[in-house]
């Protein structure tokens, strides 16, 4: 690669499941204001500054056309460019990479936001399905993800309690970080006995409510030198979409993560990832995606992700941790939880992931995914160096 | 699933209520109660380029700066700076239905230097001219302000 492109900055808010005290705009800012603070960057024109803004929404979730409109007064966007990536925030990093990588800019804001407080889940979700076709039998993220879950049970003989031991680590793991909304100590038991949602997935299988933003600066490699003595480099990156009826994969298979994840991996020239990734933050908005995305990103062999769970190699202080922020499971909102998971990476990069800091980390991937059942995949690998 | 006889193309009608909790913010939240409980319009005015956001915001778009607490007072006169007699039905947003407007959408200048979008009271098109001077109607007391901008009724005129 002839040019390369760095997260220079990262912030987060707190994750709450109910910031009815803000606008989004002034959420956002929450988070804008910490990444400008640290940079010194501003919105100027002149090409010492930040040069155009990435945000990422829902229309729908935000119950608001062109949902990015409201957030352009605090993002930099009155005359400027800002565009928006109505997917997961790693793709909207994705996006902003590559807008540094194709010459148009050189310093990039990105910024996600999101208040699921505000409207009902189920609803915003049933509308990503076919109108015409799949809408009426009901059917929304979580209860395509029963299926799913079901479906890479029976396929690979995980059990339920693999499941539970996902929930246990990194509500955990959430106790030591700042921005977690609902850090936790639970047992296999306590996540088995919460009341079932849609089975197999009980409530504590399934992320909660949450409210948050979280904002990065991206820079190409001259200017992210000048900018931080520790930038974190995105060595390789990934994205792709998988087909939209859920009949037309076998759910117990996450073909579009392999995909992407053999892009970032290639473009960063990692061969073997279960030796070369030091940390991967992965988006599971349910117990069982974490135990799945481990497959579809090459951390073992299909249908083993019960037994790398069991191995404990995924807990901090094992080979390979997981989601040492805790997770989308400790609570973190849709469109913001991939993004959250760049910024985890950035600061164990960086060393500055307080108590919950790893030893040694030169390589870290971060992990976004949208649509049911895991259908758009994002893989981003940054290293230190 | 409706069918109209003779035709192949099937239609799926699905009336949906989308139910929303907007936050009004500290910001927005101040500019809406001083016109519900004080039947008046405040601003916030930037520190830097002393522009006055109205509603008041956080930050200034054009200087990107927090703005502060700078309160002022923007009257409840204006001038007409540009306005459309809406002739067609348009959608009410709080019931989803059509409704025909009754009155002329505007955008008015306060005497206090803000911008606002509202409607007016006269509907007559030979009385209405860019430049006339108007000022807001609030709903009477007692009437069940709900701290939105349906507690203005709209801008009469108050010159010829
Ligand atoms: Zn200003």
């Amino acid at each position: 690669m002839a040019e390369r492109v760095a997260v220079v900055s990262v912030a987060q808010t707190k994750y709450h499941q109910n910031r009815g005290d803000v606008r989004e705009a002034e959420l956002a800012y929450e988070a804008i204001e910490q990444v400008l603070q640290e940079t010194g960057l501003k919105f100027v024109e002149d090409g010492t500054g930040i040069d155009a803004t990435v945000s990422c929404s829902h229309d729908h979730w935000d119950g608001q056309t062109i949902s990015d409109i409201k957030i352009g007064d605090v993002a930099g966007a009155h005359l400027r460019p800002e565009e928006k990536v109505a997917e997961d925030g790693t793709h909207a990093v994705y996006y902003a990479m590559l807008q540094i990588l194709s010459g148009h800019h050189d310093v990039v804001l990105v910024v996600s936001h999101m208040k699921e407080s505000q409207t009902v889940r189920s609803m915003i979700e049933n509308a990503a399905f076919d109108p015409v076709y799949q809408r009426l039998i009901g059917l929304d993220f979580l209860t395509a993800a029963a299926l799913q879950a079901r479906r890479y049970m029976y396929k690979y003989g995980i059990t339920e309690e693999q499941c539970a031991k996902v929930v246990v680590k990194n509500r955990k793991n959430a106790q030591n970080n700042p921005y977690a909304q609902a850090p936790m100590g639970l047992t296999v038991e306590d996540v088995l006995r919460s009341p079932m949602l849609s089975s197999p997935i009980r409530q504590l299988d399934a992320k909660p409510v949450s409210d948050g933003a979280c904002a990065m600066i991206l820079a190409k490699e001259e200017k992210a030198k000048r900018l931080s003595d520790k930038p974190a480099w995105i060595k390789g990156a990934g994205s792709c979409y998988d087909a939209f009826y859920l009949g037309d994969r076998d759910l117990a298979d996450c073909q579009s993560l392999m995909l992407a994840a053999k892009q970032a991996y290639d473009m960063a020239g990692i061969g073997d990832p279960r030796k070369e990734i030091d940390l991967a933050e992965v988006s599971e908005y349910y117990s069982y995606q974490e135990l799945l995305w481990m497959e579809g990103l090459g951390f073992c062999d299909r249908g083993e992700g019960g037994k790398l769970i069991d191995s404990g190699v995924t807990q901090m202080g094992g080979r390979l941790p997981l989601n040492p922020s805790g997770g989308l499971l400790s609570g973190r909102p849709f469109a913001v939880g991939g993004m959250a998971a760049v910024a985890e990476a950035v600061l164990q990069l960086r060393g500055e992931a307080g108590a919950r800091q790893l030893p040694d980390v030169s390589t870290a991937l971060a992990h976004g995914v949208t649509g049911p059942c895991g259908q758009l995949q994002c893989v981003l690998v940054l290293g230190k160096d | 699933m409706t069918e109209k006889a003779g035709e192949e193309f099937l239609v799926m009608p699905i009336p949906l209520e989308l139910p929303f909790q907007w936050a009004a913010g500290s910001y927005h939240g101040r500019t809406l109660r001083e016109i519900k409980d004080n039947n008046r319009f405040v601003g916030i005015r930037c520190p830097q380029c002393k522009s006055i956001l109205f509603p008041a915001a956080m930050v200034c778009p054009l200087c990107h700066v927090k703005v502060g607490e700078d309160w002022v007072e923007l009257g409840e006169k204006g001038t007409v700076e540009d306005f459309a007699i809406v002739e067609m039905s348009v959608l009410d947003p709080s019931t989803g239905k059509e409704r025909v407007e009754s009155q002329p959408q505007a955008v008015i200048r306060l005497d206090g230097g803000a911008v606002m979008e509202h409607r007016l009271e006269e509907k007559d098109p030979q009385k209405l001219r860019v430049g006339m001077r108007v000022e807001a109607v609030f709903k009477p007391e007692g009437e069940g302000g709900k701290g939105d901008l349906t507690d203005i009724l709209y801008f009469r005129t108050i010159e010829k």
